[in-house]
């Protein structure tokens, strides 16, 4: 492959080559109700050369690895019409590597019978922990993909990059009311992960059951308690987007507004992504243009400290290369994404945070979130009233609003309790999605905009 | 197209599915899904970027002894392969509910593929951005400018062992215009997109470029909103996406697994009057157009709500086949094209007619609730204050809230001007809670 790969290459004509092709074998396996719901295979191939030409990038996507000098002559074609400066990378030293996989225990080597019947057997726990449970969903995934790429810079790896997951819905009726409960793990090291979670599926059917009779919370601003997986996803829609540096390099303004030493939060707010943490889904030893992967802060003691970065964003931006160049599969180029990103600990512990709050939430779990850099919402998954500094009662329909600029300076008390979580699901950006980890100690915010009636 | 996988498909496919009936299959059926795309993308005036995608995509579905195998591949060598394991899968997957794919019916013949889009110029797509980057720069040269158009070609061939071949042929383009405006920390974000198979008087970048220009003079000056139950108007894109929690509800297979609020509810008035939508498949040239489902049963035109009335729900052969039902034609149980009907009024005079309220054009979040249900609990991305019947101001930090049933039940007010890429009126609501 490393020759097919560099033969193709030295035939283009453009300043830059690049060519990631890809193989995937994956399985999907699903209960609803109480049916299993399907059972599918996929095997895909195909990739992607971009050339840049005069600064002009060129992409051309392709199923068949037979058809690489047509497609690399595609792509430098396009480039050509759209380059007019001058291509400017920064510069990485050029490695060549073979990166296994090292699983702990290899879905590949469980057979379906046994996966089959061990989803089979959650979902009937799902069904009848709890009163009202009307209806279930579990969805088992796993995909084993290859990863070949190789550059006109001289780097060539090829990096198997495994993936498990599973999630877990119930659904609770009581008439035209329905209410539902989350949960999920992801792994891309070890199919131990998918076992032993009945109590998980207890605690999500229960809950569901519960949420019917839940009241909504009271619309307005409140003093709010984030668990760890809603903290980390704050920290991401918040500000891990706005650090990406191909939202900001272009423009001048964003730029500015974004520059390193710019107070962001308190003292104490650390924020980190880092690709290279051994055995995260997010992780990768090289992001899509052949660059390592490492810990980059984006803000350290309050102040911002850093953005992720590609090649071209950080030749703009007069910074080093990040590790932040991801494509979403094979038929997408590398784009500036997280990889695992997490509020660094604090130092109080749960109670701490909590005896003071007279009247507050204590929002769990996460929905999602989505940002416009300045304004960003999250949904927690639910959550319990803080009165006198006690959890009480359970409460429903948390979605949460901030302005990146005031809402980080909030943040008054971080706990010791960093947690990063690895769930199903993905970041989504420009069309492709990304599998990331986000994580953070649980924290407590003040004036904090929850939606709702007041 | 420039590789249509016709014939490799033709020639490979039946032998496929004569195997897999040599394999005790009583049924099976194969799709392929090949497309060929260009596009171009524009950031801060330049042309930064411009590619040629091509892919074939292909699932194999047998079902031996009521149980169902799937297998999903892109190379058409690995097609003998990849039925091998549908047909393995088979002996432990799904239980399928209905007997055999159906018998090839008539079906209506629709225009999706147009020579002119098929054949339209990266150049031409080029000079669409371009366009759009200039006119936006000379309104104002603070903007941040971004700019993308594409065209795509696509066939879809569909194979079962009763259905011998059929062919849909479609060409898309898309014209996607946005920007940035910057002024300290205050970010505003404005644009508009289209897109539509047949390359007509749609594909109009001054007139994306107009509507993106109007939402930037709405957005020169800033309101303060009270808090409190409001009257909204919903632009003919929001309208469509609120409809969401509504179009995940009559989805069959959330009926018939327990999910969708509407189940038992056929026949009930579950909307204002005034709301009528249709799936109609069968619009000459609409993106959502289909003559057949992937599981070669013919579409038709569905009434979804009539008055108010909810109609149908919709299913595909093996949901149909749980519900004791005709199947309609519908891939996923998921609507193909929801028309609807609108009203008698502009929006300008019925803005004019209003006394308070809100006009939202941008949300940020939306779904990220118990959307199924019909609540919904996001932030106002691009929202204005409208007082008197004028819109005064952008409004900031607010965040909407409420349920799709509760506020499209009551006063429901639909525009006759409509979006027609996306057959939506604009809709004035009341009961949205603003935060």
């Amino acid at each position: 492959m490393k020759d097919l790969l560099f033969n193709a290459i030295k035939k283009s004509k453009a300043d830059y080559t690049e060519i990631r092709f890809e193989t995937e074998e994956s399985n999907m396996l699903s209960y609803r109700g109480p049916e299993l719901e399907d059972v599918a295979f996929n095997k895909f191939d195909g990739g992607i050369v971009r050339t840049c030409v005069k600064g002009g990038w060129g992409l051309s996507v392709f199923d068949s690895i037979d058809s690489l000098d047509y497609q690399v002559r595609e792509s430098s074609n396009c480039a050509e019409l759209v380059g007019n400066e001058k291509t400017e990378l920064a510069h990485i030293k050029p490695e060549e590597k073979i990166i296994k996989a090292d699983l702990k225990n290899d879905f590949r080597g469980v057979n379906l019978d046994s996966k089959i019947k061990l989803i089979k057997d959650y979902n009937n726990l799902l069904l009848k922990s709890a009163p009202f449970i009307e209806t279930s969903s579990i969805v088992y995934s796993e995909k084993f993909r290859t990863v070949f790429f190789a550059s006109s810079d001289g780097s060539y790896y090829m990096e198997e990059r495994p993936y498990i997951s599973i999630s877990f819905r119930a659904l609770a009726r009581n008439g035209s009311l329905i209410q539902k409960a989350y949960d999920g793990v992801a792994s891309s090291k070890d199919y131990n992960v998918v076992l032993n979670l009945e109590d998980k599926i207890e605690t999500i059917s229960k809950r569901a059951s519960a949420l019917l009779k839940a009241p909504s919370c009271n619309g307005g601003k409140h003093t709010v308690i984030l668990d760890q997986p809603l903290a980390g996803v704050f920290a991401h829609e918040a500000f891990g987007h706005l650090s990406e540096a191909d939202f900001l390099y272009e423009n001048e303004k964003m730029k500015k507004l974004m520059h390193i030493g710019r107070e962001m939060g308190t003292k104490e707010l650390n924020i980190v992504d880092d690709g290279s943490i051994k055995n995260l889904i997010g992780t990768q030893t090289y992001d899509d243009e052949g660059t390592p992967t490492n810990k980059t802060y984006l803000i350290k003691d309050g102040v911002l400290a850093g953005h992720l970065h590609s090649r071209e964003t950080a030749f703009k931006m007069n910074a080093q290369p990040t590790g932040n160049a991801r494509a979403g599969g094979r038929t997408y180029e590398p784009i500036v994404r997280m990889t695992n990103t997490y509020i660094e600990n604090g130092t109080l512990g749960f109670n701490e945070l909590i005896k003071d709050i007279d009247n507050g939430i204590y929002a769990c779990d996460n929905i999602g979130g989505m940002t416009e850099f300045e304004m960003f919402t999250f949904s927690a998954g639910y959550g319990y009233r803080i009165e006198n500094g006690e959890i009480g009662e359970l409460v429903r329909d948390i979605t949460l609003m901030g302005n990146v600029f005031e809402t980080l300076h909030s943040i008054d008390g971080f706990g010791n309790d960093l947690k990063i979580c690895e769930s199903p699901g993905s970041c989504g950006k420009y069309g492709q999605g990304a599998i990331v980890t986000f994580g953070s100690p649980h924290l407590r915010m003040r004036n904090i905009k929850i939606g709702g009636k007041q | 197209m420039q590789n249509s996988i016709s014939e490799k498909a033709g020639k490979t496919a039946p032998l496929c599915i004569e195997k897999a009936k040599k394999m005790n299959a009583r049924s099976s059926r194969i799709v392929f899904y090949q497309t060929e795309d260009i596009d171009c993308s524009f950031e801060k005036g330049r042309l930064k970027t411009t590619g040629t995608k091509q892919n074939l995509y292909y699932r194999v579905e047998v079902i031996v002894n009521n149980k169902k195998g799937v297998a999903f591949g892109n190379n058409i060598n690995d097609i003998e392969k990849i039925t091998d394991r549908s047909i393995a899968l088979a002996k432990i997957g799904s239980s399928v509910h209905f007997e055999t794919f159906p018998e090839p019916l008539p079906v209506k013949e629709i225009k999706m593929y147009s020579d002119d889009t098929a054949n339209l110029k990266r150049e031409t797509l080029i000079d669409a951005c371009r366009k759009y980057s200039e006119t936006l720069k000379n309104h104002d040269p603070e903007l941040f400018i971004i700019a993308r158009a594409g065209r795509s070609e696509s066939e879809k061939l569909i194979f079962t062992d009763t259905l011998v071949k059929e062919e849909i042929h479609d060409s898309v383009w898309m014209l996607d215009g946005y920007v940035q405006k910057t002024n300290n920390t205050d970010m505003l974000f404005a644009g508009y997109n289209r897109a539509w198979c047949e390359l007509n008087e749609y594909f109009d970048i001054d007139h994306i470029s107009q509507k993106t220009i109007d939402l930037l003079k709405m957005s020169r000056h800033l309101a303060e909103q009270e808090k409190g139950k409001t009257k909204a108007v919903l632009t003919p894109q929001i309208f469509k996406m609120m409809l969401y929690g509504f179009f995940l509800g009559i989805n069959g297979r959330n009926v018939v697994k327990g999910d969708s609020p509407l189940k038992g509810r056929l026949g009930e008035k579950i909307f204002s009057k005034n709301l009528t939508v249709t799936d109609n498949p069968h619009i000459d040239f609409s993106t959502g157009a289909c003559p057949v489902s992937n599981e070669g049963v013919p579409t038709r035109i569905i009434p979804l709500i009539e008055k108010g009335i909810l109609k149908n729900f919709l299913y595909d052969l093996d949901t149909a086949g749980i519900s004791g039902t005709e199947p309609t034609g519908h891939n996923g149980c998921s609507p193909h094209n929801p028309v609807i009907v609108p009203g008698e009024k502009i929006i300008k005079e019925l803005i004019k007619e209003m006394d308070n309220g809100i006009y939202i054009d941008g949300l940020i979040g939306f779904g990220q609730s118990n959307i199924i249900n019909g609540d919904f609990s996001c932030n106002l991305g691009l929202g204005f204050k409208i007082q008197n019947g004028e819109i005064t101001g952008r409004i900031k930090n607010a965040m909407i809230s409420g349920n799709i049933y509760d506020i499209l039940k009551n006063n429901l007010i639909l525009s006759k001007d409509t979006e027609p890429t996306i057959h939506s009126p604009f809709a004035i609501v009341e009961g949205i809670n603003i935060s």
